[in-house]
């Protein structure tokens, strides 16, 4: 049962180095700030990351106690691992990091549309003239909706294009 | 002010249209959210919760009720017509509700879940309506060590029954906590992990953290899934169910309500759990026990009953202790909160009037959802055909808008992000979002009480033991995230013996 063993190591890596760095950020804190003000604005964070690195450890004897019982005969079975692409999570999270990159510059209205167009572009994959056809109305249609319902309606006011 | 009267201290709220066309809108909103497999009501919630910024408290309750109450009943429709539920507290009613659709009685099996789940959050208001104000006025008593004690409560309650393991679950609330600690101590006033940031160091945004892990994890992990599921809905002929065998039903719709209520009011316990228990019970102790799963009605009504009650249960903790019962009050906490108001037992004689509005919006959104149900059920069910390639982007649209337009920053929107790509990777090794923002939204009450109770009796760690009901929520506490495996260890060398 590799699985099991690897989402222990990776949960106590996890637990590991979030209680690591809380703990070096928080020992600059200063101390005791005078009555009435207990031990200082770095206590509750270093009594979070030592709870979590032994959650941690917890984690890594779990997994070794689930391996030995499983390599006995008296574990779970495997469940199948479903078929999964992991690139576009990393597409979507970049268009996305672009758009906000460019909403300074185009206004979120002119962002919005480039996400929401490469977005389904993306996920339909299809470059046909029909689909590019489908996604250039439909996201017009959705920064129309967004423009409608929160800037009229809501009243927020959306970033606006510092060039237009 | 007795209970009848709190009952009605809101009532010139619901003579506005304005305040009516609110929860139509988010029962409407919240249909779409649950009939959508993929959707959940807290997506919908969290998705919408920066629209109420434009409205009066009372007016953002209502609608964000609306969404809630409409999201919890919709989860059934996908349920029966495809066998997809839409959302986590419709598993049960697929059991039976899918067959029905197949014996060609779709049409039916929405009618039945739509009056079960109308009985269902009925009866779980009329125990909210009572059991909150007792709940609130014992909590009074509570100081900062009983507080810290029932924070931590909700956050090892939702570790226990978390999709996966307890220790992650835990895992998540103490990364929830962290990221509340982020900002300027509650205390002093020191600015931590800011890091030079003024963002930074006026904390984390509660709705761009929300929608992170609710919205945009989701989304992530929907697109990772390669291929788009067809679905064949059912044809929706007769909705009404016939009235006698309504009233025959009634007595399992009140003990399935009952079975909701109680379940619901558990923090942490929620809708889920509530209906995939009363459908157990009912069939074990129903004469038709070997039916179930059939395809009867009896399985759609039991389980439609206990999940929309579940919801009157869920506000129990949220009114009267200011503890998020499941993800979807954790928002309205959010909600409150971001109104200036403090949940918990001083709601009660502070502002009356939300309290009583927040009763009869979930009343109101009961007779909405049950009349949209009943009338509308087979336009709903053309939702679910709509294609992931519209949907995904849509979602992403508006979790940038809601996180931007809480303090009109760019900022918030890479805390949005951030918290998507976190929740997406946590998510890989078994760690879910609810615990995270459970853990989140209890930060800043568990932080304050546990400092205040330290500060209090000069650092003396006993104070929390030395105090009666401090020491019950502890013992508790530890027979919630312990009791389990020593139950299991102790059985396990019983064998060996």
């Amino acid at each position: 049962m590799p699985s099991i063993n690897r989402d222990s190591w990776l949960t106590f890596g996890v637990c590991a180095l979030t209680g690591v760095f809380v703990f070096i950020e928080t020992l600059g804190y200063p101390g005791v700030q005078g009555q009435g003000f207990g031990r200082g604005p770095g206590f509750y964070p270093q009594v979070l990351a030592g709870t979590l690195i032994g959650l941690g450890l917890l984690s890594v004897l779990q997994g070794l106690w689930q391996k030995k019982r499983a390599s006995s005969g008296q574990g779970d079975r495997p469940e199948p691992v479903p078929d999964l692409t992991y690139w576009p999570v990393a597409a979507l999270m970049l268009l996305s990091i672009l758009s906000i990159m460019a909403m300074k510059v185009l206004g979120f209205l002119l962002s919005g549309f480039f996400l929401t167009f490469c977005s389904v572009i993306l996920i339909k994959a299809s470059l046909k003239v029909r689909h590019i056809f489908v996604a250039l109305l439909y996201s017009v249609g959705m920064m129309a909706l967004v423009y409608l319902v929160f800037e009229v309606f809501v009243g927020v006011q959306l970033p606006g294009s510092s060039i237009f | 002010m007795d209970a009848f009267e709190l009952l009605i201290a809101g009532l010139p709220n619901f003579t506005k249209a304005y305040s009516l066309f609110l929860i139509v809108a988010g029962n409407v909103l919240g249909i779409i959210f649950g009939v959508v497999p993929g959707l959940t009501a807290t997506m919908g919630m969290a998705i919408f919760l920066p629209m109420t910024f434009a409205m009066s408290d009372v007016n953002g309750m209502l609608f964000l009720i609306g969404i809630f109450v409409g999201a919890c009943y919709a989860g059934s429709i996908s349920a029966i017509l495809v066998n997809i539920p839409g959302t986590p507290s419709a598993i049960a009613t697929g059991f039976d509700g899918y067959l029905m659709a197949q014996k060609g009685e779709a049409g039916r099996a929405i009618g039945y879940a739509t009056l079960a789940s109308a009985l269902g959050g009925l009866f779980g208001v009329l125990v909210l309506v009572f059991a909150a104000p007792v709940l609130a006025s014992f909590a009074l008593e509570f100081g900062a060590q009983e507080y810290t004690g029932v924070a931590f409560l909700g956050i090892s309650i939702v570790s226990y029954i978390s999709f996966g393991s307890t220790l992650k679950g835990l895992i998540g609330g103490i990364i929830g906590l962290l990221l509340a600690s982020i900002g300027q101590d509650v205390i002093t006033g020191y600015p931590r992990f800011a890091f030079g940031s003024k963002n930074l160091e006026a904390g984390l945004e509660m709705i761009p953290v929300m929608v992170g892990f609710f919205g945009v994890t989701e989304v992530l992990a929907k697109l990772e899934q390669s291929t788009e599921i067809k679905v064949v809905v059912a044809k929706i002929r007769k909705v009404l169910p016939s009235f006698s065998r309504l009233v025959r039903m009634s007595p399992m719709m009140g003990v399935s309500s009952l079975i909701g209520t109680f379940i619901g009011a558990v923090p942490a316990a929620g809708g889920a759990i509530a209906s995939m228990a009363a459908y157990g019970i009912q069939k074990r102790f129903s004469k038709r026990s070997r039916e179930y799963g059939t395809g009867i009605a009896e399985g759609v009504v039991a389980a439609e009953a206990a999940n929309n009650a579940a919801v009157g249960g869920a506000f129990v903790p949220m009114l009267s202790l200011g503890i998020p019962g499941d993800p979807q009050t954790a928002i309205l906490i959010g909600a409150l909160m971001i109104n200036g108001l403090a949940p918990g037992p001083m709601l009660f004689t502070t502002r009356p009037d939300l309290i009583s509005t927040i009763y009869l919006g979930n009343i109101v959104s009961v007779v909405v959802f049950s009349l949209i149900g009943l009338a509308g059920a087979r336009y709903f069910a053309h939702l679910i055909r709509v294609p992931r390639h519209f949907l995904l982007p849509a979602i992403m649209i508006f979790c940038i808008i809601g996180s931007f337009a809480i303090r009109n920053t760019v900022f918030d929107i890479w805390v949005l992000l951030a918290c998507g790509l976190i929740g997406y990777l946590l998510q890989k090794i078994g760690i879910m979002p609810a615990p995270i923002i459970l853990g989140f939204v209890l930060g800043p009450i568990l932080e304050d009480n546990f400092r205040r109770s330290l500060i209090v009796s000069n650092g003396d760690w006993t104070t929390f033991l030395t105090r009666p009901i401090s020491l019950a929520l502890i013992l508790i506490n530890l027979f919630i995230l312990f009791g389990p495996y020593l139950m299991a260890l102790a059985g396990r060398k019983r064998v060996i013996g």
